[in-house]
């Protein structure tokens, strides 16, 4: 029995010679002027496209340079691809000593009995319930609870300090707002943001810096104070 | 309410019968025995057994004492209130703030010795 292969007409691309080919064929020599040409078939044009998961991804900026790229939302780790720095995307908890210089993107707690001995530590959220002898750098938050101490400073964005918590700090604050119901005590206090002290609330600073102050009844605050202007503020 | 022209002045002197802060100074100490409202320049010390505002334009070259006290204008010798005190935007205080709760606004204008909820002075 014979099989019959149906052909179709092709035109040649360089000379437009018109020849018969298999329907299924891929490639050819034209029979006028010899050039060599493919099918639209195997061009590629026709490929079916694999449909890949699409990946969720989030926005990542170093901590060294600021370089800001994307990485999925799962990630644990990754490297800056403008300095090369390796970041760390999760969560870290110090319960002993740990030194060294710690840069996460998550949270870093740091437990009763836990002490910092790096000389920086930078994490988006710090909770404090223990001692750090290094520079602590939240952007999003520090949270105090307990008896905690800093020699070094500390800077981020908003700083709460919960009631019954006291905070020593050896050098200077810097944060952007905070919200103190518990105790303070630094050689300087610097808030770009509004100040506000709860009922239970005390700063004890040698000099204090505020955008604006609130004090409830029953806080306390002490030191030599300055506003800071409006329009500093807003420059920042 | 006191006006600043019932006030019993130690030493007081009304530049005239306008009641502005421009028309109106008082050169000495100055008390109200009710709660107060000043606008007027004065070069001294106030003080108010109740609350008292010192309005837009105000200006105290002493020390102002109350209850309650309320912040538009200026006062460059300082600040003692016995209850709450508002510094509002706007306004300027120097030397010191004594409160026992206290609200600094935005736009305020605060430099000196701050001391809230600690006694006083």
């Amino acid at each position: 029995m014979s099989v019959v292969i149906s052909k179709i007409e092709v035109g040649c691309p360089e000379c437009g010679r018109i020849q018969l080919e298999s329907e299924n064929f891929l490639s050819t020599v034209c029979r006028g002027c010899g050039s060599y040409f493919k099918s639209s078939r195997s061009s590629g044009q026709s490929r079916r496209k694999v449909k890949r998961k699409a990946i969720e991804k989030r926005e990542l900026s170093c901590a060294d340079c600021g370089a800001v790229q994307e990485v999925a939302l799962e990630a644990q780790s990754s490297t800056c691809l403008t300095c090369g720095r390796h970041l760390e995307l999760g969560h870290r908890e110090i319960l002993g000593e740990h030194l060294g210089n710690i840069s996460l993107e998550g949270e870093l707690r740091i437990g009763p009995k836990g002490n910092y001995g790096g000389s920086r530590a930078r994490a988006a959220r710090i909770i404090l319930e223990g001692r750090s002898s290094g520079f602590l750098e939240a952007p999003e938050f520090l949270q105090v609870s307990g008896q905690a101490r800093i020699r070094s400073g500390a800077a981020g964005g908003r700083l709460e300090i919960q009631s019954g918590s006291v905070l020593e700090c050896g050098d200077r604050m810097d944060f952007v707002s905070g919200r103190i119901d518990g105790e303070l005590r630094c050689p300087v206090a610097h808030f770009a943001g509004p100040l506000s002290i709860g009922p239970s609330g005390s700063v004890v600073a040698g000099k204090i810096q505020f955008q604006e102050l609130t004090v409830e009844p029953g806080g306390k605050i002490q030191g030599w104070a300055e506003t800071r202007p409006v329009d500093l503020v807003s420059a920042d | 309410m006191n006006s600043v022209a019932e006030a019993e002045a130690n030493t007081g002197e009304a530049g005239n019968s306008g009641l502005g802060p421009e028309a109106f100074s008082i050169w000495g100490d100055i008390r109200f025995a009710n709660d107060a409202f000043l606008q007027a320049k004065v070069q001294g010390n106030v003080r108010a057994a109740k609350k008292i505002v010192v309005g837009h334009g105000a200006e105290v070259s002493g020390r102002v004492q109350g209850g309650d006290v309320c912040v538009q204008g200026k006062i460059e010798g300082g600040l003692e209130a016995l209850g709450q005190a508002w510094i509002k935007a706007g306004a300027l205080l120097r030397k010191q703030c004594v409160a026992h709760a206290l609200r600094i606004e935005p736009g305020a204008d605060f430099k000196g010795e701050l001391r809230v909820g600690c006694g006083r002075a």
